[in-house]
């Protein structure tokens, strides 16, 4: 029961750590929209290396990447509601019900957006930063790491054992129906 | 067809209460209560050879189907 207490008293800590997680990313966001000098020399300085940029990508690129941007923290906004729910739910003491599997899954599902959006963002914006390029000097990155490929391998497991733990909590309440 | 449970009257018939019964056989009234009103999905033969074996009877002594 003391392990339980204090499963319950970290998740509380977790799902309020996931909210100002949560918090900041927005904040963040509309700071870098806000500010498109920021902005331009952030894109210049996280270039992926051996993407050469000869112009200085103008104010509606620098938006266009942004929007593209937005793309990554939508999954990553995704990721973290279901895990501030989750946590939430372990909070109150629920930890075998059919809505935790729900949400462990789509924390899965999320773990495998995560780095899918992250390519989908490189590459549009190594296209976007290098429209300014003379022709033959644009380019198009895509690379995909180890650590996103683990992320994705995690993300998988995650959703199958939130599929699982969901057919399980079903059999459990279907077992409850029994006298 | 549907199955209706007869334990209560087979209780009457014991003169025993509920709670004695589910004493004796293990689970909780409320539980017992379900069972009596029949709003269970079902019952495990363990329960049922505990309450025959309470109420000294037989299996259709508490199950009846009739037609719904």
């Amino acid at each position: 029961m003391p392990t339980l207490n204090r499963f319950r008293t970290i998740s509380r800590l977790l799902s309020w750590l996931t909210s100002a997680a949560m918090i900041a990313l927005v904040l963040l966001a509309l700071g870098i929209f806000a500010n498109p000098e920021f902005a331009r020399s952030l894109m210049l300085e996280t270039a992926p290396a051996g993407v050469q940029i000869a112009v200085p990508p103008e104010t509606g690129i620098v938006y266009a990447v942004l929007l593209l941007g937005c793309l990554a923290l939508a999954a990553q906004l995704y990721l973290l509601w279901h895990m501030r729910a989750l946590f939430v739910l372990y909070a109150r003491g629920e930890i075998l019900t059919n809505i935790c599997a729900y949400r462990i899954s789509r924390i899965g599902a999320g773990l495998l957006l995560l780095p899918l959006a992250g390519l989908i963002y490189q590459a549009g914006s190594t296209v976007l930063l290098t429209l300014g390029n003379p022709v033959g000097e644009r380019a198009l990155a895509i690379s995909f790491s180890a650590t996103g490929f683990a992320v994705c391998l995690g993300g998988a497991l995650l959703l199958f054992i939130g599929i699982v733990m969901q057919e399980a909590s079903r059999q459990a309440e279907e077992n409850r129906a029994f006298i | 067809m549907e199955i209706v449970v007869r334990l209560d009257v087979m209780l009457a018939t014991r003169k025993m209460k509920s709670r004695e019964l589910a004493d004796r056989i293990g689970i909780s009234e409320p539980n017992l209560s379900l069972l009596k009103s029949g709003k269970v999905k079902g019952v495990r033969f363990e329960t049922l050879a505990k309450i025959c074996d309470v109420l000294e009877c037989q299996p259709g002594d508490l199950l009846e189907a009739v037609p719904s």
